[in-house]
């Protein structure tokens, strides 16, 4: 595949992940663009690999938006820097979830590494040397959430024809054996 | 007292909300942060009813735990609890004695009728 269809693989998988956590979260956002302009105190980031691509999910938020995006039960009161922490790593780790397994139906497996969370001031995200790369910017009326994936790929990245939906169980859903 | 669930979990976050769904369904909550630390304390725990654990943990992995668990001969039944869907990785944690899979992010009413479930028997 060429690096531009590649991109619009990318961009088009970490839109659809980062829709349905909002929707689950219950937050509505506007996307927007250029988030590198975006000014943060949280970071994330997370590597992922396969045979033929890796790269990593780097997440830079405000703490207004992590403080409302919390799950609803654990809203009430004000969050501890620990608390927004923790929050940022898991809401990144359920982005890059739900981009590991809308890429599974394409054919391509990759391996999740654990989030590495940062705090601290006017944290801005650059592109990386990595020559492929999606972004999307989050925003709510507090604050913004920036999405950052860049990655690459060997020249057998390919995907399949048709989607296969059964390599992959939906989010939110429950099996019992 | 309720019954006993250990919820082993990275993140904090998943461990508060889930301590809040089982505690308001009359469970008691301990909590582990990777695998081993729960292998650990299941081992030392003598009237848990059952485990809710996450995949994707820094050090002992939660398929790897659960791996650990079946070779010592452990029955405690153990929901897994995480971000991943793969179907090649459900039918590992089943092979290896798993209860049940489910995919985060989760609804607090659909896992407390999964604990009860499991520690109805």
């Amino acid at each position: 595949m060429e690096k531009r269809e590649i991109c619009a693989l990318l961009n088009e998988t970490l839109q659809g992940a980062a829709d349905g956590i909002f929707e689950h979260l219950g937050v509505a956002v506007e996307y927007g663009d250029e988030p590198e302009a975006e000014v943060h105190d949280f970071a994330c980031s997370i590597g992922f690999t396969s045979a033929t691509l890796r790269g990593n999910l780097t997440l830079t938020a405000g703490g207004a938006f992590l403080a409302e995006t919390r799950p609803k039960e654990l809203r009430q009161g004000a969050a501890s820097e620990f608390e927004l922490c923790d929050w940022m790593g898991e809401l990144g780790n359920q982005v890059l979830g739900r981009f590991k397994n809308r890429l599974l139906v394409t054919g391509n497996a990759i391996v999740l590494g654990t989030p590495a969370v940062l705090s601290g001031f006017q944290i801005q995200r650059r592109r990386g040397r990595m020559p492929l790369y999606a972004e999307r910017l989050a925003k709510t009326e507090v604050g913004s959430l920036a999405l950052h994936v860049t990655a690459e790929a060997t020249r057998d990245f390919a995907i399949t024809e048709r989607e296969d939906q059964s390599l992959v169980m939906p989010e939110g859903e429950l099996e019992l054996f | 007292m309720g019954k006993k669930v250990i919820v082993i979990d990275d993140s904090q976050t998943v461990r508060q909300q889930v301590g809040r769904a089982l505690s308001e369904a009359g469970f008691e909550m301990i909590e582990a942060v990777d695998g081993k630390g729960g292998l650990i304390a299941i081992q030392n725990t003598a009237d848990l009813a059952m485990a809710i654990c996450d995949v994707n943990m820094p050090g002992m992995n939660g398929l790897e735990m659960l791996e650990a668990l079946s070779t010592s001969g452990c029955k405690l039944p153990v929901l897994m609890l995480t971000t991943e869907g793969q179907s090649e990785l459900i039918a590992r944690a089943k092979k290896w004695g798993a209860k049940g899979w489910i995919v985060k992010p989760f609804k607090p009413e659909m896992l407390v009728a999964a604990v009860r479930k499991l520690t109805a028997a």
